[in-house]
């Protein structure tokens, strides 16, 4: 019997690490190619400078800000999914967690990355550290991804480490590389209380870590004098913003792999139900903030404010707008509050819908604004040039392709929460809801009927 | 220590655009490519505002204002900058150091006025530009932004000057290009904290006005208003 | 590989959260020092930064922490 196949009850979930299909080989080279364009264009950036983008005098911010600003909002399933449901104790997230996480880190990575892209001088990047000014928005932009990125990677890897040891404990060619990664875990009771506790510290840590993230990328246009940007609902918009996104990439993710490597016995119907009233909540509040965002600026009327409002509603980003109304706001409210309709490919549709539209709504937010400054200059249309489509291009496949790697050095689900849910949960779960109930808490009752139910 | 600052009389103000030629050549300010002028990447430190147009079509009257950096003195752009390439210096002129900007371009896009540029790309300058370049300014290279700094490189000359000569910066000593070359004498420039300078008597008159005071940001460039 | 190996390796992967933290601390220190030397932005250096050391600090302690007692010896 070897490594391979064990005969575990959730083998499924190994599989992946240890089967590798020619499709994953072509998909991965065919990534490749897209990411190594996209390198080449940033090659291409970093003789020919920033000449070689679409941006232009008003419109000094593009594609790469607007990419930053949707990459980091991504990042924002990991912590959202897997420190607030593991925070409220909602037993379905268990299948859910890993995925959700693995998010966050590779998004952060790329999102992280951009403004940097964006320099004009990136051989420069060092004056941030040799004398950056701490009052800059963007320096404290670069201490919360930075902080973040940490937290998230810790936050993703602490969780893992019982897996870690299972993979370890099944041998094969990267014995060692799991016995290094796996830090000695042998699930002793101690070691099981200290990895207990340090989840505990790191999911409420991370919530706030995360909320700031968003909050101050919101804070680098709200802290502006700029019409439609200098708004104080901008912190709190951006981060609903963010976490309709996160769900919204999180369910395609879920599909993804749910079909690519059958996870169809872990991730039910029942999860991306869920995840589909969530999505739906987050949905409508976003709606709330868009709408609180946009009548206060329409009822106010003040002009600068209303030329960039108008830009948007009927001039020339209208069409992005209106398909940014269509994506947010009618597609995903009509599709997740319909029973019929609230299917997996429902969800799925609805979501990759949000997850267009939220790149829209980056979009809208950055550039109308720019384009209209408050004194009467020509405006011009911007236009991206093929080095940022193809830098776009590139942090998406480098996006799937941190994935796929992922997927086959890690399990996609978490085994041990797994494990844990079916040996532990049910009772404790029974335990918990007889001690919201009246009456007193009757242990013996309570698993002579969880016993009976099994 | 002065405190530098500008009155623009639009009453006086033809629009004829000598300021603007001269604050190019003065600041060796780049002249980009056609392409480029047209995509919008056009430089300009000192750049003519059209407000409005007065009159039917063929007799209009543009109404122009010509645009400068505001030179605040609660600056926006200095607020937002990570690297401190930007700042403010004690005689209130606003300057940029352009070897340390890392081209993040957050100035630009804070500034109220969109007085900024960025050096896009670089390009060869026409042959006959050659006599014409200013050796007291630093060319900018590519990848940083710029702005008007008052002709900073000529309140160093002046000040080296008057050192020389053993005597005090007088009025009249340091005036920047575009004062110097404007043929109606439409533009005032001088120490706003001397009572009696030129540009503070101008300040004290019914029509002046600053470019979005409200905003706060304390523009020391300021306007006298055009009244028929 | 022995496991002293093992452990050393590992010992290694976890000073790069600390020497992170560590490179954090000194990075705003010199923040503030030079703030302080160009008087511009003081307070607003100052509490950024004990808000930012700190938190790289509590990370780095909550990773040793699980490291430390994954590797105790079990009584």
């Amino acid at each position: 019997m070897s490594y391979q196949d064990l005969h575990d009850e959730d083998e499924v979930l190994f599989r992946p690490i240890y089967q590798t299909s020619r499709t994953f080989y072509v998909v991965v080279i065919a990534l490749a190619a897209v990411f190594l364009f996209g390198l080449g264009c940033y090659i291409h950036q970093l003789f020919y400078g920033l000449g070689a983008t679409g941006m232009d005098e008003p419109v000094s911010w593009a594609f790469y800000i607007v990419d930053f600003v949707f990459f980091i909002g991504i990042s924002h399933a990991g912590t959202l999914i897997s420190a607030i449901l593991r925070l409220s104790k909602a037993e379905w997230r268990r299948p859910i967690t890993r995925m959700a996480e693995v998010i966050t880190g590779i998004v952060l990575a790329i999102g992280g990355l951009h403004p940097i892209i964006d320099l004009g001088r990136p051989d420069r990047i060092l004056h941030l550290f040799e004398r950056g000014r701490l009052q800059s928005p963007l320096l404290w932009d670069l201490t919360s991804v930075t902080a973040y990125f940490t937290a998230s990677t810790i936050y993703l890897y602490v969780p893992m480490i019982p897996d870690i040891a299972l993979l370890r404990d099944r041998g094969g060619k990267l014995h060692n590389f799991y016995r290094i990664l796996a830090w000695g875990y042998k699930g002793t009771p101690r070691q099981k209380h200290a990895l207990e506790r340090a989840i505990n510290i790191l999911m409420v840590m991370v919530i706030p870590i995360a909320v700031s993230v968003h909050t101050i990328i919101a804070w680098i246009f709200g802290m502006t004098l700029q019409p439609g940007w200098h708004s104080t609902i901008f912190g709190p918009y951006f981060v609903v913003g963010a976490i309709y996104s996160g769900i919204a990439a999180l369910v395609i993710v879920m599909v993804t792999f749910r079909k690519i490597f059958h996870f169809e016995d872990y991730l039910k119907e029942i999860h991306f139900r869920y995840l589909g009233t969530l999505l739906l909540v987050v949905a409508l509040l976003w709606t709330y903030f868009t709408f609180a965002e946009f009548l206060t600026t329409f009822y106010g009327h003040e002009p600068a404010e209303m030329r960039v409002f108008l830009y948007k509603f009927i001039g020339a980003y209208a069409p992005f707008f209106w398909a940014m109304v269509f994506c947010n706001f009618l597609l995903p409210i009509v599709i997740l509050s319909n029973k019929k309709t609230k299917t997996i490919p429902g969800i799925l549709v609805a979501s990759i819908g949000v997850v267009i539209g939220m790149w829209l709504e980056r979009l809208i937010i950055i550039i109308p604004t720019l384009a209209n400054p408050r004194l009467p200059y020509p405006t011009g249309m911007y236009v991206p040039s093929i080095t940022e489509l193809g830098i776009a291009a590139a942090a998406t496949s480098a996006f799937v392709l941190g994935f796929m790697g992922f997927s086959k050095l890690f399990p996609l689900i978490s085994i041990w929460e797994t494990k844990e849910g079916r040996e532990h949960s049910i009772h404790e779960v029974s335990m918990r809801l007889r001690d919201y109930l009246p009456g007193q808490r009757d242990e013996a009752g309570v698993e002579a009927s969880v016993k009976a139910e099994i | 220590m002065p405190k530098y600052g500008m009155m623009i009389d639009l009453n006086k103000c033809t629009s004829c655009q000598a300021c603007v030629t001269a604050c190019k050549l003065e600041n060796n300010v780049q002249i980009v490519s056609e392409d480029d002028a047209q995509n919008g990447r056009a430089m300009f430190w000192m750049k003519m505002l059209t407000l409005e147009f007065d009159g039917d079509y063929p007799n209009i009257r543009p109404k122009a204002l010509p645009r400068n950096c505001m030179q605040c003195d609660e600056p926006s752009c200095i607020k937002v900058c990570p690297v401190r390439a930007t700042y403010k210096r004690p005689d209130g002129i606003v300057a940029q150091i352009y070897p340390q900007c890392i081209g993040c371009r957050y100035c630009m896009a804070n500034c109220p006025y969109t007085v900024k540029v960025f050096n896009w790309d670089r390009q060869a300058q026409p042959v006959q530009m050659e006599k014409t370049y200013d050796p007291d300014v630093s060319v900018r290279p590519k990848g940083v932004v710029e702005k008007c700094t008052f002709c900073i490189q000529r309140l160093q000359k002046a000040s080296e000057k008057a050192a020389v000569e053993h005597r005090k910066l007088e009025p009249g000593d340091y005036v920047p290009a575009c004062v110097e070359v404007c043929p109606v004498d439409a533009i005032t420039f001088g120490d706003l904290d001397d009572p009696k300078s030129e540009v503070t008597k101008a300040s004290r008159d019914y029509r002046a006005f600053g470019l979005l005071e409200e905003l706060g940001t304390v523009p020391k460039v300021r306007y006298l208003n055009a009244i028929e | 590989m022995s496991d002293k190996k093992v452990f050393t390796i590992q010992l290694i992967t976890l000073s790069f959260n600390w020497l992170l933290a560590i490179g954090v601390t000194w990075w705003f220190v010199h923040l503030v020092i030079i703030a302080n030397q160009v008087k511009d932005a003081q307070t607003a250096s100052l509490w950024i930064s004990i808000l930012a050391i700190t938190v790289f600090w509590i990370l780095a302690g909550v990773l040793s922490y699980v490291f430390f007692s994954l590797h105790r010896k079990e009584a």
